[in-house]
This record gives structure tokens, C-alpha cells and sequence, in this order.
């Protein structure tokens, strides 16, 4: 998953709360493609119609603070987004995205630097992040390489049941 | 060199290194796990495979009480029926149901936390176990894989300090100093940061009172939010939890890699206004707006002790609640219900005409009751007043219970130094 190109399909500001991504209001389930549907739904209520399988979705500050909620990540990853793009992320969220295969960049300048539409390319390993449509680029602390297989798998869980397989596999 | 601050030293301890440094990645050993939605693991140990038990049944503390006291519709109910089963099945001892309260204040109460250890929490307010000196952080997914390892993995963060001195003026309690700390510090200003909370105001507070800095730690972006265990730290451990602590410092030379001062004789009473528990106002200038109050609640994960009530009392006695407004009362637990009993707050309050709820976390998610109305507006001590939050997407006020009840008297957001 070294590279990934994709469009930016939508846009966030500051403070970006997981009451925002997934209100309690709302929820009537906790399967994936509901929570997608009502995903952002007051403070963006196209954003489940605008998002598509593969978009990328950028941020600015602190995005994801607020309750610890399982859902908001569930529901952007499901919703389509490939990745998250943010001036910074608050730490549950952060976490949360790796550990469901939601790879979160954190990338100082790209709120600015990037409207709805821009063709992007994500170079993970070089820590580098390149617009197309403007012909830009900014530099982010690379991911660790070791992660890039958890993302792959589609998070922690997977990951874990692959490596409890191969070690009954090993002692059988 | 320069000395290490407490969290560093406790993320030493717990993952049997000498000494780490921040930005050190580290897998500590974790001592207690709270979760109040087992549901989550439970599916994710499904989707595991194989799992037979937890490393430890005894570190597991289920808080099923924690935000419904009686169950609002049969998903709840089912999701709940769901739990008790696996508890039986997996063998968890630790299963605080329907009444028991707030299961943060419960883990404390209950003697689950002690100073010096490691706790996560599938809850964001988990950094409230820093109020005990432990190292309390949120972890959320994470928790189906640490209950079967018993250990965590954590970047070890910088810490950055907040010290507070003096005593407040009348009428400005310990919320009003954490909110006024919150806009000083801001929404991301402790972001991925272990944040310390020192100086003589924090060690003359009570470990309910200190509970709410630590948990605030995170609506400034906080990992965790430590105080330094002293007497009264000792004094409530003892008799309540039944493995030794070790009580954990800064080192004397330690470097914070920010300070932030306050001179708490200075601070007016504060309160957060919506869309976001930083965005801090003082009371008086709110007051002018003529902010009619529909639902006064006392109660929630920051406002829900004894003292809490008593000092809601202290504004109410002699007075009464506005007809256009209710008052709800939520003791934080059984223990704290117990307490009001005795100390006659329980009748105090039902003759004033407020509504008492059991215990449990409030009408701040939406898993039980108290949901308000398009329009109303809602004034509480607890600690979330984000869009959504009670049903609405905006009018959620957060302040002192004192700022509380006197707006429950007047029916507006009204400043509480005029009734003390």
C-alpha cells in the first residue's frame, strides 16, 4: 500500500467531533453500512452521497475529538473514505483508524492546500503527499511500514486471526 | 540530564524498563479495563475467532450501569442480556449492572485504580484515573486485544503542566476552575500530551473534585490527565483497593514542555458554551443574554458527588425552581445515593420538587432518558455539550452546580454569586 492516488471527495474544518460523525440521535444500529448513512449528517448531510469507495477525506485540526465512540471510524470508513487527511487527529480516533484499517495522515498545511475535487497521491513510506491538480506537494512523518500489513488485512482483528491461523497452522 | 515526569515514570515501570523517553513506543502491562459496552469486544472476538477467556477476569470491570439505569428500548435490553450471558461464560467477576452508576466514579469507589498502574478504559473520560495518580488513558477497538494479552502498547507522550494557586472566590467551585483550565489550555492545546495537574489549589481538593480536571484532560486533547497522589490520595485508597500502590512523582528536575499558570482567586464563574465543552465564557456575560433555562440537571461523569448536590443545596435552600424549568438529579452511584440519603439531600430535593433519577451517567448520550426538546436549552454539570448530545444540536450549557441551581431558580442562565 505504498502509494495510493485518489480524489478528495469532501472537507472537514477544526474540531471535527465523533458526535458529528455518528450523533446518538441517529444511530439505530451499529452495522457499518447504517452508521455510513447518517455519517456527518448535521454538519454535512451529503457527505454518505458525496463520499464513494476510494475517496479521500481532508480535515483540519483535532479531528475525531470527543467520545470514544466505535462508530464515528466504522461509519467514515464505511461510508467509502480511503483515507483521512488532517492538520492533526485527537488521539481515539487516531488510533481507531489503524486499528480498523482506516489509514489517518497527519499533514500539516493540507486543509489549506487542498479543495473537494484534487487529485492526490499518498507516497506512505516517503511521507510525502502530492496534488496533481495543483501541481503541490507537503511532507508528513511517514507511517511505519510494519502498519501498512494491518491496513491491508482491514484492521487489528483481521490481523490477529491471520497470525492465530498461521500459528495453528505451524503447530498442527 | 534532565528528570523524568511521573508518566514517563509509571510507562517505565509497567513495561519493565529503567527509563523511557517521550516519543519511546512501549508495551506496558495494563492493571484494570473499564468497559461499559461489551457488545464491542464481544463482536470483535467474534470476528477474532477461537477466543476461550480474558487474560485476567479479575482486571475486567464491566460498568453495564454506566449509561442506562433502566434499559430506554429492547436493543438496549437484548445488547445488555448479551453481556450478562458472556460474563457468566467468560467468567468476569467484576459486573457493576443496572443502578449501580457512573462507572468511572465506580472504578475509583470500588477500589480498581490504584497510583502508580496502568488502566485503559473503551470509554474517552478513562483519563479520569489519573485523579489517583495511575496512568488512566482511553482505548477504544483496542480493548477486545488487551483483554487477551493484558498489555498495551503507548507512544510515551511529553507532559505539559498546569498549575494552579490560591483559593477561588465565593461562589466558584472546582468546575469553574477545570473550565476556566480548558479554555486556557484549548480543544487540542494538550493534544497526544500527558497532562499534569499541580500546584496547592489541586491537593486542596477532594478526589471527587480532582476527578474533574482529570477528566477534562481530554476535551484538551489530553492522553491522560495525572495529579500527584498525596494524603488525601492515601486516604481514599485505603480500605478500597486490595493490591499495594506505588505512589509515583515527578522528579524534582522533571521539564514540562509547557506551563500554563492560574491564579484561582482570580477565576468568575464559568461555563462552556455549545458546540464544544472548551468554548468558555464567564457566567456573568452570559447572563445578559437572558438565556431561558428548560432543564437544569445536576449530575454526569463531573458532577455527580455529594459535594457536588451539597453545594447546589447551599444555593437552593430557602428558594424554589422556576415553573418553566426542571431540575434532575443523578447521583453518581449507589454509594453517592447512600450518602445523600443520610445526609438528607435525597429529601431536600424531592421536597423542592426536583426530579431524582437512580443512578447512572445522565441525560448527556442518548441511552436512557432526559432527551430535550427541539428548542429547549439544557444546564448541566456534566461534561459534554456536543451537537447531538440530549437530542438537540445545540443548547447545552455546562457549569458549576452552583451556576446550575441558580439558574434553575431564576429559569435563565443566571451567574450564582447573588444568592451566597
Amino acid at each position: 500500500m505504498n502509494t495510493y492516488r485518489g480524489k478528495v471527495l469532501s472537507k472537514f474544518g477544526d474540531n471535527i467531533s465523533t458526535d458529528d460523525m455518528t450523533s446518538a440521535k441517529y444511530i439505530t444500529s451499529h452495522e457499518p453500512k447504517e452508521v455510513a448513512k447518517i455519517c456527518m449528517r448535521d454538519i454535512d448531510p451529503e457527505f454518505p452521497a458525496k463520499m464513494a469507495p476510494g475517496g479521500i477525506l481532508v480535515a483540519g485540526k483535532n479531528f475525531g475529538c470527543g467520545s470514544s465512540r466505535e462508530t464515528a471510524t466504522i461509519a467514515v470508513k464505511a461510508a467509502g473514505t480511503q483515507v483521512v487527511i488532517a492538520e492533526s487527529f485527537a488521539r481515539i480516533f487516531y488510533r481507531n483508524g489503524f486499528n480498523i484499517g482506516l489509514p489517518c495522515v497527519e499533514c500539516p498545511g493540507i486543509h489549506d492546500a487542498t479543495d473537494v475535487g484534487d487529485e492526490i497521491e499518498i507516497q506512505y513510506s516517503e511521507g510525502k503527499i502530492i496534488n496533481h491538480t495543483k501541481g503541490t506537494a507537503l511532507e508528513f512523518v511517514p507511517i511505519p511500514e510494519s502498519l501498512f500489513h494491518q491496513i491491508e488485512v482491514g484492521g487489528l482483528f483481521p490481523l490477529i486471526r491471520e497470525k492465530l491461523e498461521k500459528r495453528s497452522k505451524n503447530t498442527n | 540530564m534532565a528528570g523524568h515526569s511521573a508518566t514517563e515514570k509509571i510507562l517505565a515501570l509497567r513495561s519493565g524498563k529503567k527509563e523511557v523517553f517521550p516519543g519511546d513506543v512501549v508495551v506496558c502491562d495494563v492493571d484494570g479495563i473499564f468497559v461499559h459496552s461489551p457488545w464491542f469486544f464481544l463482536s470483535y472476538w467474534k470476528e477474532i475467532g477461537g477466543v476461550k477467556r480474558c487474560f485476567d477476569p479479575d482486571k475486567l470491570i464491566l460498568g453495564l450501569g454506566h449509561h442506562v439505569c433502566l434499559p430506554a428500548d429492547n436493543r438496549y435490553a437484548n445488547d445488555l442480556l448479551e453481556a450478562r450471558k458472556a460474563a457468566e461464560k467468560y467468567g468476569f467477576k467484576h459486573l457493576y449492572d443496572m443502578g449501580t452508576g457512573n462507572g468511572h466514579i465506580i472504578m475509583l469507589e470500588k477500589g480498581h485504580v490504584r497510583s502508580g498502574y496502568v488502566y485503559v478504559g473503551a470509554d474517552s473520560h478513562s483519563t479520569i484515573y489519573g485523579a489517583l495518580g495511575a496512568f488512566g488513558t482511553p482505548t477504544s477497538y483496542e480493548v477486545a486485544e488487551i483483554l487477551l494479552s493484558g498489555k498495551a502498547w503507548f507512544k510515551v507522550p511529553s507532559t505539559v503542566r498546569v498549575t494552579m494557586e490560591a483559593q477561588p472566590m465565593k461562589g466558584v467551585c472546582a468546575r469553574d476552575v477545570a473550565q476556566y483550565v480548558l479554555a486556557t489550555v484549548g480543544a487540542d492545546g494538550a493534544l497526544m500530551k500527558s497532562l499534569d495537574f499541580s500546584g496547592s489549589y489541586i491537593h486542596s481538593l477532594s478526589i471527587y473534585q480532582r476527578m474533574i480536571f482529570s477528566l477534562l484532560s481530554v476535551e484538551m486533547g489530553a492522553i491522560t490527565g495525572f495529579i500527584e497522589p498525596d494524603e488525601i490520595t492515601r486516604k481514599f485508597m485505603d480500605g478500597r483497593v486490595r493490591n499495594p500502590y506505588e505512589i509515583v512523582y515527578n522528579d524534582p528536575d522533571c521539564v514540562f514542555e509547557k506551563e500554563w499558570f492560574v491564579d484561582v482567586s482570580k477565576v468568575e464563574p464559568m461555563i462552556a458554551c455549545p458546540p464544544r465543552p472548551a468554548l468558555t465564557e464567564r457566567v456573568a456575560d452570559i447572563e445578559k443574554k437572558d438565556i431561558k433555562v428548560h432543564q437544569a440537571y445536576i449530575g454526569g461523569c463531573t458532577g455527580s458527588s455529594v459535594e457536588d448536590f451539597e453545594m447546589a443545596a447551599e444555593i437552593l435552600r430557602g428558594r424554589s425552581i422556576h415553573p418553566d424549568t426542571r431540575l434532575i438529579i443523578v447521583p453518581g452511584t449507589q454509594d453517592i445515593l447512600k450518602d445523600m440519603q443520610r445526609k438528607g439531600l435525597i429529601e431536600f430535593f424531592t421536597e423542592l420538587g426536583a426530579i431524582i433519577s437512580p443512578p447512572y451517567c445522565g441525560p448527556c448520550q442518548l441511552c436512557c432518558y432526559g432527551h430535550l426538546g427541539e428548542e429547549e436549552v439544557m444546564i448541566g454539570t456534566h461534561p459534554r455539550n456536543q451537537p447531538g448530545r440530549a437530542g438537540v444540536n445545540g443548547g447545552i450549557y455546562l457549569a458549576s452546580p452552583y451556576t446550575v441551581a441558580a439558574s434553575a431558580i431564576c429559569g435563565k442562565i443566571t451567574d450564582p454569586r447573588r444568592f451566597l
